[in-house]
Parts: C-alpha cells; structure tokens; sequence
C-alpha cells in the first residue's frame, strides 16, 4: 500500500453506497473528536427545572432541539457525546480482538498440528457461549467500567475473527512463495510476519469493518441491560435504557438515540459489505491488488 | 451414520470441558465471598470458616472443581442466592417459554428470510431484489431492542393489535407472536442475505442452464434443483442463529414481559444472583452445542457427498 495513493484507488473502487457510508463514517469520527465543541449544553447537567422539557429553539443561547430527559440533561448533546463513546468502545474492543484473534489464527494455521487442534477447540469454547451472556459473565467477574465493557466485547469478538484468519494462513502455508521462503531458511517468525500476515491485510480490514458494527450492536445491548459503562455517561444504549420508561408519553427519548445506533452499525455493515467485494482477491482490478 | 455420530460426539467432549472449566472459573473469581455472604454481615470470623469448610470453600481448587462436576452431573446447578430455590427447577420452568419463543422466531425467521432470499435471487438487480437487500442490511444493523420497542409502541401501544406484555402467557400462543417476531427479524435478514446469494451461485451453474434449455419450467428449477442444492448454507446460518436467539431472548424477553429464560436470567444479573446467572449461561451453552452437534448429522444427511463418504466407510 502506498498510502494516499492506496486510499484514492480504494475511493475509485467503491461504489455510490461504498462512499457514501464512508464519508458517513468520516462525519462521524469528527463528530466524536469534536463534540466538546459542537454541544450545545453539558451533556451531564442536570436540571429538575427541565424535566422532560418539550423541544425549545429560543432566540437568545442554545436551545434544547431534541427537549431534555428524565433527569432534564439535553437530549441532542447527549447524542453527539454518544457518538464518541460508541465509536470510541467499539474501536478499542475491535482492536482488542483483532489482535487475540491474529495472533491465535495465524499459529493455528501456520503450525497445523496439535497446536491448531488446541488452539480451535478454545475457539470452539468461546463461540458455544452465547456471546451476549458471556459478556454479561465477564462484566459481572470485572465490575462495571469502560475498560470492562471494552474487554467484554473484545473477548466475545476474538474466537470469529481467529477461526477466519487461520483458513486464510492455512491456504498461504502451502502457497509457493511461502515454501520458497521456507526452504531458503527463513524462521518462523519471519515467515508469519513478513509472508502471512502482509497476505492477510485485505482480510482484516474487512474484519475490522463488520467487527466494529458488532461491536457497537454488543455495547449497545450491554447498555440497554443496565451492564455497560457508568448509566450517567451519555452512551445510546443506555439513553434507550432510561427512555423506554417513559417510551408512551415521550418515544423520543428511547428512538432517537435507538436510530443513531441503527444508523452507525448501517454504515458499518455497508461499507464492509463494500470493501470485501473490493478487496475480493478473486475479482478483477481490485484494490491492493 | 453410527461413526460419524460418534466421533462427533466425542469432538465435543474437550468443547463441554473447556465450559466447565471457564465458568467453574468465573464463579470462582466473582468478589464477595459466599460463605460471608450466607453467615450475614455480623457473623463471626468463627461461623464464616465453618460455613467455608461446610461449602467446601477451603479445599484445594482441583477437588473444588472435581465435586462441582459431580453436582453437575448429579443436574444440581445450585441454589438460587436470592429465593434459594435450586436452579434446576427454576430452568425447567421458565424454558419452556424461552423454547416457543425460539420456536416461532426461527419459523418467523426462515419463512421471511427464505421469502426475501428467493425473491432477491430471481429478480436479481431489480427493484424487488433491492428492497430484499435493504431489509437484509436493516435487520442485520438494527439493534433487537429498537425493533422491539418501535414494534410494542406502534403496534401494542397505538394500534391495539397485540398485547403490550406477555407476562400471562400460559398455554396461549398468541402474546408471543410480537416477541417472536422481534427475535426472529436478524436472522431472517441473515437468512434472506444466505439464500440469495448461494441460489444466485447455483442457478449459474451449468446443469441449472441445462435444465432451462431442456425446457424445464421455472418454478421446478427453482425448487427442484437450485433450493435443494442451496440447503447446506442455509442449514448451517440457523446453527449459528441459534446463538442469536439466545442472546435476544435476554432483551426481548425484557421489553414484552416474557416469564423466560431470558427474563430470567436478567433479573438474576440485577440482583447479582451468581449461582442462576451461571446456571443459565452454561445451560446455553450447552444447548448450543447439542443443537450444532444435531445440525452437524443432518448437514451430513443433506449433502449426498458426506453421506456417501460416510456409507462407504461404513459399508
């Protein structure tokens, strides 16, 4: 890859839905790095004043567009701080997994063996547990808290992502210029490093993709049930946690931040659907190529 | 039939192990200690060690885990830290609930998702197969608690059509048919996303167009010939989906009131009820792994190339 070489013909690859749910992600990210400015109110101020406060647009300061929660906090700053700890959990638990399951899948797949029989059946454990319950287990084990919440997902998302990058290694183990390097001596290390995972790129880019839309749906649910972060942070999962207490009188309090996850985990979806027709080694002119 | 069964039984022997032992272990690390927590607050140093040593806390880890084994094999998951009820029997009550629930979700689910997927595969690029597309990547994004809301507050609550809580269901079928329709949303749209793009791989293939050239008529091609060739991914996303359903019965059974497993085990985690939450996690899980060993054998009955294979081995 050569950098912004390598991102334009990627952009030139993508179809309409491709880039649009990339730029949409791009928004998102500057939404996240620079909510601080872009709130209209502290996100966790509250005011018994404003309790479930209609909409207001009032001509002198900020007003409240998306009216005030149960607790009278503004809604729409919530919201926007949402987009930072959704993206922000879901990126850390993503790479948390990414490099357990890497790491895993490629010895499974290089080594063969005992190694890759061991190594699979902890696979197969992690995936026999239903991974929202496992998640819950290892949230109870831990304490609620972010690093928590982070771990929990990242520990669920691993088993996936080891099981697809070892048939991936697998098929390179026994490609010719793997078997060249080996017999001009080079060690196992270098081999991994150097042949397998450069190889496995594309693979995990889309991973990372879909990975990140689970990971955001997990935080989520983890939310929803009470068992995410602190319930004071502004994360949309647990917005729709306390709104759906009020879901007849006040639906919104319950389906805007229910619509912003919908929304992120779509683009997610999207743009990894998009990015593994790409990055498709089988299809023609694709990208990395 | 008899070997293949077997030696898939035996795979997951090491499988059932390596649960056990991870939530033996998570049980074993949760803080709190529960001798000091069934002596009370006031107890005596005294009492806490020997309710400790009535419990068993104090021998050595491997004996602790061997006799947790043998409870288990015995169907004791223990008691209920709350209501001090066994689990066991707590399960046996509400899983039922959770059973047809799952039920009608994965009926819900391979009915729609069939549907799309067929419909997306035949007008392929068109506009009926772009509306199945955007349902797939709605269903698989939108998380089950946003449906499960919008679903009660529009069609419970505006439109008076179901029932806004299932919570006295009893023997009746119809206050789980918006639950279960909630639940099964994802993996139709999985199921849909599937079908349609392995019958597209099939129709493509030579004997399809054959057949077409024969003069076979359409429907019969459909059915016939491509279907039955796509069954085997199809099989395997509802094994997989199975987890999915589990996972949801936890929110969905909290927005409708559901009195199951779900519900159950949710209330469980608000009280901190450790022995429950163990008893319905490694009950999943165990059932995880007896549906998948079960869809592993009909796989095998379904795709004529194992089944030869394991015949001529066999025979």
């Amino acid at each position: 890859m050569q950098g912004s070489k390598g991102m334009r013909d990627l952009w030139r690859h993508l179809s309409w839905t491709g880039r649009l749910s990339l730029a949409g992600i791009a928004l998102l990210v500057v939404v996240a790095f620079a909510a601080p400015w872009l709130v209209p109110h502290d996100p966790m101020e509250t005011d018994p004043m404003r309790r479930l406060a209609a909409p207001t647009a009032t001509a002198t300061g900020p007003g409240f567009w998306l009216g005030c929660d149960q607790y009278g906090q503004d809604v729409f700053s919530r919201l926007v701080y949402g987009t930072r700890l959704s993206l922000g959990i879901g990126f850390s638990a993503r790479t948390f997994a990414l490099a357990i399951g890497l790491v895993v899948g490629l010895l499974a797949g290089y080594f063969g063996g005992w190694t890759d029989w061991l190594l699979m059946r902890l696979v197969d454990i992690f995936l026999a547990f239903p991974s929202l319950l496992l998640a819950i287990a290892i949230s109870m084990v831990l304490g609620n808290g972010l690093l928590t919440v982070i771990l929990a997902i990242g520990v669920v998302g691993w088993a996936e992502t080891a099981r697809i990058v070892r048939s991936q290694a697998m098929e390179l183990r026994s490609a010719e210029f793997v078997q060249a390097a080996q017999t001009m001596g080079a060690g196992h290390l270098r081999i991994i490093l150097t042949h397998l995972l450069p190889n496995c790129l594309p693979l995990i880019i889309v991973i990372f993709a879909m990975g990140m839309a689970t990971a955001i749906l997990a935080e989520a649910s983890l939310s929803f049930l009470g068992l995410g972060v602190d319930p004071a942070l502004p994360t949309w999962g647990g917005m729709v946690a306390a709104g759906k207490d009020y879901l007849w009188a006040y639906p919104g309090l319950a389906l805007y931040p229910g619509c912003c996850i919908a929304l992120v985990v779509i683009l997610f979806n999207v743009l990894g659907d998009e990015l593994r027709d790409v990055l498709d080694p089988g299809r023609k002119g694709n990208w990395l190529a | 039939m008899l070997e293949f069964t077997l030696r898939r039984l035996f795979g997951t022997v090491p499988v059932i192990f390596g649960i056990l032992a991870i939530a033996f272990v998570v049980l074993y690390l949760v803080p709190g200690d529960p001798a000091q927590t069934l002596a009370g607050p006031r107890a005596s140093p005294e009492a806490i060690a020997r309710i400790a040593h009535e419990m068993g806390l104090d021998r050595p880890l491997h004996e602790r885990f061997l006799s947790y084994l043998g409870r288990l094999a015995a169907g004791d998951l223990g008691r209920s830290a709350v209501s001090d009820k066994p689990v066991a029997d707590s399960i046996v009550e509400k899983f039922p609930y959770t059973f047809k629930l799952t039920l009608m979700a994965m009926a819900f689910s391979v009915g729609i998702g069939l549907l799309a997927g067929i419909l997306g595969a035949m007008y392929r690029g068109g506009v009926v197969d772009r509306l199945c597309t955007v349902f797939s990547v709605a269903g698989i994004s939108i998380p089950i608690f946003l449906f499960g809301l919008v679903f009660l507050y529009v069609l419970a609550g505006k439109m008076k059509w179901f029932p806004t809580s299932a919570y006295r269901v009893g023997d009746a079928w119809w206050p789980l048919v918006l639950p279960a329709f909630t639940l099964g949303v994802r993996s139709a749209a999985f199921l849909a996303r599937i079908v349609r793009s392995s019958l597209i791989e099939v129709l493509n293939q030579d004997f399809i167009r054959t057949a077409r050239a024969k003069g076979v008529p359409p429907m019969r091609i459909l059915f016939r010939h491509a279907l039955v060739n796509a069954l085997i991914p199809i099989i395997t996303v509802i094994g997989l989906d199975l987890s999915s359903f589990l996972n949801g019965s936890v929110i969905v059974e909290t927005i409708f009131d559901v009195p199951g497993l779900g519900r159950f085990a949710m209330d469980a985690i608000l009280q901190r009820d450790y022995p429950v939450i163990q008893g319905v996690v490694l009950f999943s899980a165990f059932i995880f792994v007896f549906v998948n060993f079960l869809l592993d054998l009909v796989y095998a009955w379904v795709n004529p190339r194992i089944r030869d294979e394991m015949f001529g081995a066999a025979g």
